[in-house]
């Protein structure tokens, strides 16, 4: 066996108190395996990766048996576990460009694992001789070329910004792999690329499995990314594993009640549709859709971006449109453009429903992080207030009854229970609300001043996929009581094949 | 586990209530009085009479350092104050505008900032005139670009945020929107900014009235004790080092408490 | 190219701009040059002589431009005060100001690096206590009273220099550098404490981005990612930094080279200014804003070149 964990538990401190993000955990790993583990946030998959790695922040304690080949790195000293570290054991991260020094060429960046292992004590008769410069030189540019890296020799001299984000991630790999470790720890190492980057770099970890035999331990929350390239998976929920199996048995034999709802997020049937209304709520004519571009030299002419071009589409009344494209084609800019956010468009955007509204995507600042939920959903309806009232001054007929402060505190308690939120939120700051707390705010917020139009921007991309379902859920029982008219926008083709009537594409 | 203990607040706040208290009190009333002069009493040294000793006219140290930690205190608060509100306003706007306006402002802003606050005194002194309510002026002209640009950033940093375009979308008016929206959000850095800008104009008032600038005599003032005390440094060296003491944990308070509150989350 | 070039043209737009406001500010002030100089008694006809001989009788535009086109040529008229040009008033008080700000900017330098390194290491929370109390401390002391404090240990205790005694650079550089060690210590310890400060924020800023768990990842030693990956990324805001550091240092040097009497350039437009001297003080201005803007201009210069992310 070569790695075997017992019993490992791993306890963050910090001012608030002890958090237990690993509670007891025990398995083992064989040389050549590639082992999945899956978890959504805080379910101590990382953490869990990080402990192998012996990378834990000084504010970690852990206890149990992390043996590495026999050996227990839990007793080992930093400076015993250094020189396991990138040598036998490698890691790759979430974030390649991050995890790149800026400053440094990424060629001298991979060198460096070459010059840092030579004065190891331990004997295993691995690269260890020392190299001279020019035969350094020549183990990165073949590692570029085992990695697919276009043109070694150019890519050697460059800085992490002047790569794409895939081809960072194959120097992270080329350089976890320079001193050929055993292990080679992957902790997300696609999530943050486009979805045929990912696919590329997923293709490559298998690539070295086979070739070098280098077992992979793969860190995601996404079942899609482990169902592909591994043989055996650990289901990790709150710090512990609740199931443990081959890919077959974990995709169609899933025991857990967890595991089964993770399973159940992503095999989710296509929407069938039964609209058979010819009235629309939204026409979109020829629309162009561009930036403004300044230029450097004084007196020149701004250039233009061109986001989208000639566009044509409608939403129907009760309609989910989908408008799927990668990341960067521009999704969120037309959406900002049809609400009147984003003036540099050409075209005709015309609206049958009044207050087009937008749910926007969860973010740390979607909401106002200095107010309370409670003003923060009566401000439309303050703001309605206010406007009837100047209406009223001004001697306008048909005035609607204006809500008194207290009616409006009523609304808002109805909006949260439509979102199934408790009343008390209102006396909440949104940082103390999480994700999916946050996003059925977002929702609550756009439906407050009793919109029928609602643009829905990447509403559940940022959330886990147990979460992810209940949104969409909500989404799609507000949509039918209220008889709302969206259009969906999402990088995500699965979630958008689950709700949307129709889809368009992007780019 | 417990609680880690902010110990730069709590220092910070102990020491600034402390001269706060002196240098308030100082404005109404102190020992002795400021400008009482005694011949036996010239430069005599500490004693129970007279804890800090006194100057060369026999004026009572002790007394002078209230009084002239009152004014710095006084001028400092007003300056900033003046400072941080003009400041504040002038780059919200600059920044939620944008455009010509901004490019203006900031031009000149950066110009401005480029040099330190005492020289920039200096010049706008010598503008002006020497004098306690010249030196007022000056510095709270000088404290407006920092804000400015400070306010700028916040505001250039917070309208981009998501809770901003949905402000407009559910119909906020523009005035809504920075003051209601976006001012809440921004208050702790330009809060931690006017700390940094107090101790600066502490340290730029001693300086002026260092030079003979600022307040003038017989009124106390700690820069020009320490200037006049530079003669008798010999005979009482203690003439020279209270005041400036005085000025050292004026600014060392307020920068503890700065310290600590950015360690609040 | 194209981005020098730009900023070349930005820097002088702002030399003029300065140049505008200070002749404008300087010549709107209350009671001018002629009557400061003669005082209030003197005689109507003698006023207007004076202003005539001075050039005051001329429309504000004009005399701006003779001003500028003067001060191009580096000629900045005649003091009020001294009767003399103000050039051979500048002449050596240049020199002595930029020793004392050289000196002072070595020793920033030398001390703030190994010490904010040292200061960034401590771990313990009275080791972090102690060392941002002493930085607090040190930033928070006027310069003028550490003049003071300096004068008190080093010349009345120790004897090590007596103020007053400053040989100009031009009979003994070493005697002058000597001497301007002292003003130097007053200058730069409340600059060193504020550069160790910036740079201690700035290292554990750094600790904490991803690249830094790469390099652990690696291997490293502890002292290996801070020496081969930390400092250079924390060293590149200190660059910027500097910019600030040499102008604080320039205009510190003002008050004091005024507490060890030394014949400076800032000596000279504190006297310039309590009597109202404004061609001295438009000059000195002048100066320090040309010097501000280039050393500005330097630093953002070294800023592109040592960070690859910024293109030129």
């Amino acid at each position: 066996m070569l790695l075997e964990v017992k019993d490992l538990k791993v306890e963050f401190h910090t001012d608030k108190g002890v958090t237990k993000a690993v509670k007891g955990v025990s398995f083992g790993m064989n040389d050549g395996e590639i082992l999945g583990i899956v978890g959504e946030s805080g379910s101590g998959k990382s953490t869990l990766g990080m402990t192998l790695m012996g990378l834990l922040p000084g504010t970690a304690s852990y206890t149990g048996q992390v043996l590495f080949d026999g050996a227990d790195m839990a007793k080992m000293s930093f400076e015993e576990l250094r020189q396991y570290k990138g040598d036998e054991i490698s890691v790759v991260f979430q974030e390649p460009m991050t995890s790149l020094n800026p400053l440094i060429r990424v060629g001298k960046q991979v060198e460096e694992m070459l010059t840092l292992h030579v004065n190891d004590t331990q004997d295993d008769g691995r690269l260890h001789e020392k190299l001279t410069k020019a035969q350094r030189k020549e183990r990165v540019l073949e590692m570029f070329r085992n990695v697919e890296l276009p043109e070694p020799e150019v890519t050697y001299r460059k800085y992490p910004h002047e790569l794409s984000g895939g081809q960072q991630q194959r120097v992270m790999i080329a350089m976890a792999l320079m001193c050929s470790p055993r292990l080679l720890i992957a902790d997300e190492p696609t999530t943050a690329l486009d979805a045929d980057v990912q696919d590329q770099i997923l293709d490559l970890l298998k690539e070295i499995n086979r070739k070098q035999g280098t077992a992979i331990a793969l860190v995601s929350h996404d079942l899609r990314v482990i169902q592909r390239i591994c043989q055996n998976v650990l289901v990790m929920y709150k710090g512990e594993i609740v199931e443990r199996g081959t890919v077959d048995q974990i995709f169609n034999n899933p025991q857990d009640e967890y595991t089964k709802q993770l399973i159940d997020a992503i095999k989710q049937e296509p929407k069938q549709s039964d609209l058979d209304t010819a009235d629309t709520a939204l026409e979109v004519k020829d629309l162009t859709v561009f930036y403004q571009i300044k230029s450097e030299v004084l007196g020149q002419k701004p250039r233009k971006k061109i986001i989208c071009e000639n566009m044509n589409f409608e939403v129907r009344k009760g309609e989910i449109l989908g408008l799927v494209g990668k990341s960067g084609s521009g999704k969120s800019t037309i959406s900002r453009a049809i609400l009147g956010l984003h003036k540099d468009y050409t075209g005709e955007i015309i609206h049958h429903t009044a207050r087009p509204q937008m749910i926007f995507q969860d973010s740390s600042a979607s909401l106002n992080p200095a107010r309370k939920i409670g003003w923060i959903l009566e401000e439309p309806l303050k703001n309605q207030a206010k406007y009837w009232q100047r209406q009223a001054r001004a001697g306008a007929k048909n005035i609607p009854h204006i809500y008194t402060p207290e009616e409006r505190k009523a609304k808002v308690l109805d909006m949260l229970r439509k979102v199934e939120l408790p009343e008390e939120f209102v006396n909440r700051y949104p940082r103390e609300l999480s994700g999916g707390q946050k996003q059925r705010v977002n929702i609550a917020l756009a439906l407050m001043s009793g919109s029928k139009f609602v643009i829905a921007d990447e509403p559940v991309s940022s959330l886990d996929v147990t979460i992810q379902d209940q949104i969409l859920k909500l989404l799609l029982n507000l949509q039918k009581d209220l008889g709302l008219s969206m259009l969906f926008i999402s990088h995500d083709v699965n979630v958008v094949k689950r709700v949307c009537d129709r889809v368009i594409h992007l780019g | 586990m417990k609680k880690k203990r902010n110990y730069n607040l709590i220092i910070g706040c102990i020491i600034t209530g402390i001269v706060l208290l002196l240098a308030l009190v100082g404005l109404f009333w102190t020992p002795y009085p400021t400008t009482q002069m005694s011949l036996e009493l010239k430069l005599a040294p500490p004693s129970i009479a007279h804890i800090f000793g006194c100057d060369h006219f026999g004026r009572d140290v002790f007394s002078r350092v209230m009084q002239g930690m009152g004014t710095t205190f006084l001028v400092s608060i007003t300056t900033v104050s003046f400072g941080m509100i003009v400041g504040t306003i002038i780059g919200f706007l600059a920044g939620y505008i944008g455009g010509w306006f901004d490019e203006i402002i900031m031009r000149i802003n950066d110009v401005l900032n480029a040099f330190p606050s005492i020289l920039l005194a200096l010049v706008l002194v010598s503008f002006f005139g020497s004098g306690l309510l010249n030196v007022i002026v000056a510095l709270g002209i000088l404290f407006i670009p920092s804000f400015a640009r400070i306010a700028r950033s916040e505001m250039l940093r917070l309208k981009g945020l998501q809770f901003v375009q949905s402000a407009r979308l559910i119909g906020d008016s523009h005035g809504r929107i920075i003051f209601s929206q976006i001012l809440p959000n921004a208050y702790t850095t330009i809060l931690a900014s006017a700390a940094v800008g107090f101790n600066n104009a502490v340290l730029a008032e001693a300086g002026l009235s260092y030079m003979g600038l600022g307040v003038q005599p017989p009124d106390a003032s700690l820069g020009r004790m320490i200037s006049e005390a530079g003669s008798y440094l010999l005979k009482a060296p203690w003439y020279a080092i209270f005041p400036g003491v005085a000025i050292i944990v004026l600014v060392l308070g307020v920068a503890l408490i700065s310290e600590g509150v950015s360690k609040i989350d | 190219m194209k981005y020098v070039l730009k900023k070349i043209l930005t820097l002088i737009i702002a030399l003029l701009l300065i140049s505008i406001v200070v002749f404008l500010a300087f010549s709107v002030i209350p009671g001018d040059a002629a009557i400061s100089k003669l005082g209030t008694e003197a005689t109507p006809e003698r006023i207007a002589e004076l202003r005539e001989m001075l050039g005051l009788d001329k429309p504000i535009l004009e005399r701006y431009f003779i001003w500028l086109g003067n001060a191009v040529q580096l000629d900045f008229g005649t003091s009020y005060q001294y009767n003399v040009s103000v050039n051979s008033l500048l002449g050596t008080r240049i020199i002595n100001s930029s020793i004392l700000s050289i000196i002072s900017f070595i020793m920033v330098i030398v001390f703030s690096i190994p010490i904010g390194i040292f200061s960034a290491k401590r771990r313990s929370v009275p080791g972090r206590t102690a060392m941002t109390t002493i930085t607090q401390i040190t930033m928070g002391v006027p310069s003028f009273f550490l003049g003071v404090l300096i004068t008190y240990l080093f010349s009345i205790i120790l004897k090590m220099f007596r103020l007053g005694d400053f040989v100009s650079p031009a009979d003994s550089f070493w005697g002058a550098c000597a001497y301007l060690v002292f003003p130097a210590i007053a200058i730069a310890l409340p600059k060193i404490a504020m550069t160790v400060k910036f740079l201690t924020t700035s290292i554990r800023a750094e600790l904490h981005k991803d690249y830094v768990r790469t390099a652990y990842a690696k291997g490293h030693t502890k002292n290996g990612v801070l020496y081969g990956h930390v400092l250079k990324n924390s060293l590149v805001p200190v660059i910027t930094f500097m910019g600030v550091i040499v102008a604080e240092i320039v205009a510190g040097s003002i008050i004091v080279e005024k507490v060890f009497s030394v014949p400076g350039v800032g000596t000279l437009l504190i006297t310039a200014i309590t009597n109202r001297d404004y061609p001295v003080v438009e000059a000195v201005v002048l100066l320090f804003a040309f010097l501000i803007i280039v050393i500005n201009f330097i630093v953002d210069m070294i800023y592109k070149i040592v960070d690859p992310r910024v293109k030129i």
